[in-house]
């Protein structure tokens, strides 16, 4: 019996690790498209729910712009307690909207981090589309750069074949250009999402975190 | 040695490799010192050598040594008087171990450069998105620690810290008091670090004039954060300080048994990140 064994600890919630996916789900989506962005989803799910730490660290939540215009389909829910929706594809492209929607949402989320005094790490934002935003996406673009220069989130362009890349260029931050989906590899990427959110999660003050190699896609 | 029975004060620390360093065979980062002066001064340092920094472990060493050596200097004549005067003698000590880190890099910089480290993702350097620098053109960068300092004179207690970690006192009735609370960056896995450009910045000055007598003193590493704080309330969980900084009145209680604590399951199963806990208690109330 040492005289520690009296010693009582604080009882804090784990820190969180926030991902927000944007994804299109416009008409131009339909098909084989959907399906691989569906398939990599339950990837997600399944790669992450694996990993201890990761499933209750790592928190995820889906808007997407195309089918009902703009939807938050999955606010944010530890990995842990994540469900990988079905997205149907249908519609415009609100791209902008969407990511004001995110935004927000990313926003609000980190308010209650901080009300409940939960650590959380930088915000992991995935843009995932394949084509041309169809509604204002120039303001969008701007809060984009804001966040990222003021460092509250990382945020990730992906253009699946046909998105226009240029746009994609100018609501990307410069530091961190749109990166073209190679193929259909939406289960490569979710995959390597999974793996970087995991090293993420398990990372200490300071650490330097090394990404697994892209091999989904090329900038 | 000097014999105990003349000191003011018994002094216990440890620093254990956490469970994640000895998965991936890293060294213990932390590291501890202290020095009691004849004069009853006692000064107490504890550092947490960044996880990125590739030579963490001599900095933190460094850091430690340094600033006690500084520090003890000039305090083996006279203490400071005022809380300014103690600011600058603390700012003088974080300077002159600062300097101290730069000859390490320094004399690192003759040697052949380190290899390329691939695709990193660097979460403290992209703040506002600077270039990256390469490693190899910033070698202090690569003894990156964090440094927290307190000194205990019979009228004064000062303490500064840069990064995470925090202090605590008790006061005669057990009470534990926050010197200093941990500091972030926005988010977790970002602190601050002695060798940053602007660490003066990032300083974290506590200095009290003693009104009540100080019992005890802790200073611990960011291992130890989510067992020994209620991090909600920023304020240090006085169950996990008051029985340890009693066992550390019991002289059968040494540093094994602070290691065996750290390096138990209990803990262990709360965080696998190194861990320093450095405490100090009055010699008056050793039993």
């Amino acid at each position: 019996m040492s005289q520690l064994d009296i010693v009582e600890f604080a009882s804090n919630p784990d820190p969180r690790c926030p991902c927000l996916l944007l994804l299109d789900t416009s008409g131009s989506m339909g098909g084989e498209r959907i399906r691989e962005l569906n398939e990599g989803l339950i990837v997600l799910q399944n790669e992450l729910q694996q990993d201890p730490l990761a499933s209750r660290r790592v928190e995820v939540a889906i808007v997407t712009f195309g089918n009902g215009g703009v939807q938050i389909v999955q606010d944010f829910v530890t990995a842990g307690q994540f469900s990988a929706p079905s997205l149907a594809a249908d519609g415009y492209t609100p791209m902008g909207g969407a990511i004001n929607t995110g935004l927000d949402l990313l926003r609000s989320r980190k308010d209650s981090y901080k009300s409940a005094g939960v650590q959380y790490y930088r915000p992991w934002v995935f843009l995932i589309t394949d084509g041309d935003p169809t509604d204002s996406w120039q303001p969008a673009a701007q809060r984009v750069r804001q966040e990222v220069e003021g460092n509250g989130m990382a945020f990730f362009a992906v253009g699946v074949a046909g998105a226009n890349m240029q746009t994609l260029g100018q609501i990307a931050h410069p530091s961190r250009p749109p990166i073209a989906l190679q193929g259909l590899k939406f289960r490569e990427l979710f995959i390597w999402l999974s793996q970087s959110q995991k090293r993420v999660s398990g990372s200490k003050p300071g650490d330097q975190v090394s990404l697994p190699p892209v091999g989904w896609g090329s900038v | 040695m000097q014999d105990e029975t003349n000191q003011h004060w018994r002094v216990i620390g440890a620093s254990v490799r956490g469970t994640s360093h000895v998965a991936t065979d890293r060294a213990c980062e932390d590291a501890h010192a202290y020095l009691e002066l004849e004069n009853g001064i006692l000064l107490l340092a504890v550092a947490d050598g960044a996880g990125s920094a590739s030579r963490a472990r001599e900095g933190s060493q460094e850091a430690v040594k340094a600033i006690i050596a500084t520090l003890g200097h000039s305090l083996h004549s006279a203490a400071p008087q005022s809380e300014a005067a103690w600011k600058t003698l603390l700012e003088t000590g974080l300077r002159e171990t600062r300097v101290a880190l730069e000859e390490l890099a320094k004399a690192e910089e003759t040697t052949p450069e380190s290899s390329a480290e691939g695709d990193s993702f660097d979460i403290a350097a992209e703040k506002g998105y600077h270039p990256r620098k390469k490693p190899t053109k910033n070698l202090l960068r690569e003894f990156a620690t964090t440094l927290l300092v307190a000194v205990i004179t019979p009228e004064w207690l000062a303490v500064a810290q840069i990064g995470d970690g925090f202090v605590v006192s008790q006061q005669s009735d057990l009470t534990i008091h926050n010197l200093t609370i941990p500091e972030y960056g926005t988010y977790l896995n970002e602190t601050f670090f002695l060798t940053q450009e602007d660490y003066l910045a990032h300083v974290q000055y506590a200095v009290v004039a003693k009104t009540e007598e100080v019992r005890g003193i802790a200073l611990l590493t960011d291992g130890l954060e989510l067992l020994a704080m209620d991090l909600a309330n920023k304020v240090a969980h006085s169950p996990f300080f008051v029985p340890i900084l009693e066992a550390a009145t019991q002289t059968s209680f040494t540093q094994t048994d602070l290691e065996t604590f750290l390096n138990s399951e209990r803990v262990c199963s709360r965080t696998d990140d190194d861990k320093t806990l450095l405490l100090a208690v009055q010699h008056k109330y050793v039993k």
